[in-house]
């Protein structure tokens, strides 16, 4: 569905700006040399907070940056494979953008494996993009990889209510990691993660 | 105590471990410039290298900011690859794209190594990228033969119209440095514990031509080099007598303009640590062994 961008309401100033992108691409600029300059011309600001339904889709606007809507306006154009170049070739800026933009324009299969690549991300910034502000990670992953996700999350000191959807996906077996992680922290003599005994709570209801 | 920041505007950091970073920024490095070279052994295919620039950008651009360092780079095909007809014309083909990033501020190290009719003709090539991709250039100068390598550099950089005064030439020495003053290029000194330049060698160097249009770097990288020998060199000026505003001029405010003219970068930002990498307040991380981010300036 191209077009989704327009979904976001941006201003009419950044409205401009990304379609004199998507101008650019219809003249035959490439999008994987241009996407890098797209921070520069278009902005780091963010857009309006609020949470938005798009379909299926539940997302924090407020998290996106102006350069990260042009690049979905661009993306939604190229297509989702391009827009995985980005992530693969991109400097944090660009992977940021993809790791905002793919979501929306990725198959359910496409997206669980994008996130599994993720979830493998040193650039913590770039591991909560993708998991945290929408239920993109609730919505795909299958148990053992939503597991995995909630406990890098909670390894990490995420905090829960970021989580979208963590009270409807929660499990014993995450019940048993989070416990697990928090007797390994206590024996070292850390904080355990805040979240820990409101998730455990939720498994006693 | 160095209170002056330091610009390193030449750090294989690819290849150094974090207590090299921890090193730095405790000696005042607030930014590092990683140009593009060659990785010890020759690559056998263009997939080599598109990970190296990708780490470049990326991963190291992030290690970096745990330890509050600003990371930049230079990008190119490195003149001894560029003997190399299974990587040469793909590399070439590839840098476009990279020339866009935001942290790439220069086009390097181009330049010549055993000065042939290959060099010469990539170098030319990636002239022309600097100038339409508005970025200055890193030049990578012959360690053998190095007087002859510096006029042909030289004699290059003339024949291609490029303006001087955005090119850096580096690896010079005492012989050169009769080439290079005065011509308008900035004149790049490695410092290096056994070969190249050395710290005492340097400061004899500044005191007879003074600082203008000079720039000094650790070149560190897998070899036996040290991180930290502009910091030594500051110190051992400190010594000679110095001022402190001829210090900050070398190791600062020359490399620090030269390399955001290009206007992908915010000065002013440089002084101040980059946005941290987070880490948790429980003491361990994602970001592989953990640590802080050094105090903060701002």
């Amino acid at each position: 569905m191209a077009g989704l961008w327009k979904s976001f309401a941006p201003e009419t100033a950044l409205a401009g700006m990304i379609e004199s992108e998507l101008a650019a691409l219809a003249g035959g600029a490439e999008f994987a040399v241009r996407a890098a300059g797209l921070p520069r011309r278009i902005g780091r600001a963010l857009l309006p907070s609020g949470q938005m339904k798009l379909g299926v889709v539940l997302l924090e606007r407020g998290v996106w940056r102006a350069c990260d809507l042009a690049a979905l306006a661009c993306i939604e154009v190229v297509g989702a494979e391009v827009g995985m170049e980005l992530f693969l070739h991109g400097d944090r800026d660009e992977r940021l953008m993809s790791v905002r933009a793919l979501p929306l324009v990725s198959s359910q299969g496409e997206l669980q494996q994008f996130l599994r690549r993720l979830q493998s991300c040193n650039d913590q910034a770039l591991f909560e993009a993708g998991f945290v502000d929408s239920n993109h990670a609730a919505r795909v992953l299958d148990e053992a990889d939503w597991n995995r996700a909630v406990l890098k999350l909670a390894f990490v000191g995420v905090a829960l209510e970021r989580i979208t959807d963590w009270e409807a996906r929660t499990n014993p077996v995450l019940g048993a990691m989070l416990a697990d992680l928090a007797a390994e922290r206590q024996a070292a003599g850390r904080p355990v993660w805040a979240g820990t005994n409101v998730v455990l709570a939720s498994l006693d209801r | 105590m160095n209170t002056i920041p330091i610009f390193e505007p030449h750090a294989h950091m690819i290849s150094r471990v974090t207590d090299d970073y921890e090193r730095m920024s405790a000696a005042g490095v607030k930014v590092v410039l990683e140009p593009a070279f060659w990785l010890g052994q020759p690559r056998t295919s263009v997939g080599s290298f598109i990970d190296y620039f990708d780490t470049l950008i990326g991963f190291e651009r992030y290690r970096a900011s745990q330890f509050g360092i600003h990371h930049v780079c230079a990008m190119a095909l490195n003149p001894r690859e560029a003997n190399d007809p299974g990587v040469r014309d793909a590399v070439l083909k590839l840098l476009p794209r990279y020339l866009e990033k935001g942290g790439v501020v220069a086009v390097g190290e181009l330049g010549l190594d055993e000065m042939t009719s290959t060099e010469e003709a990539c170098f030319e090539v990636q002239v022309e990228l600097a100038k339409k991709h508005s970025l200055p250039l890193l030049v990578h100068t012959p360690h053998r033969n190095k007087r002859q390598g510096f006029v042909r550099c030289f004699e290059l950089l003339k024949h291609s119209g490029f303006p001087l005064e955005q090119v850096l030439l580096d690896h010079g020495n005492e012989e050169t440095i009769a080439i290079t003053m005065g011509t308008g290029v900035l004149q790049g000194f490695s410092i290096y514990p056994n070969t190249k330049m050395d710290p005492p060698r340097m400061v004899a160097l500044l005191k007879k031509y003074g600082t203008e249009r000079i720039s000094i770097n650790s070149a560190c990288d897998w070899g036996i080099s040290d991180p930290l020998s502009v910091p030594k060199t500051v110190a051992l000026m400190r010594e000679a007598g110095f001022e402190e505003a001829s210090i900050r001029k070398l190791v600062w405010d020359t490399p620090a303009e030269f390399f955001s003219a290009s206007g992908r970068v915010n000065r002013a930002e440089w002084v101040c640590p980059p946005e941290a990498a987070p880490f948790s307040a429980t003491g361990t991380t994602i970001a592989r062994g953990g640590g802080k981010v050094p105090g903060s300036c701002c």
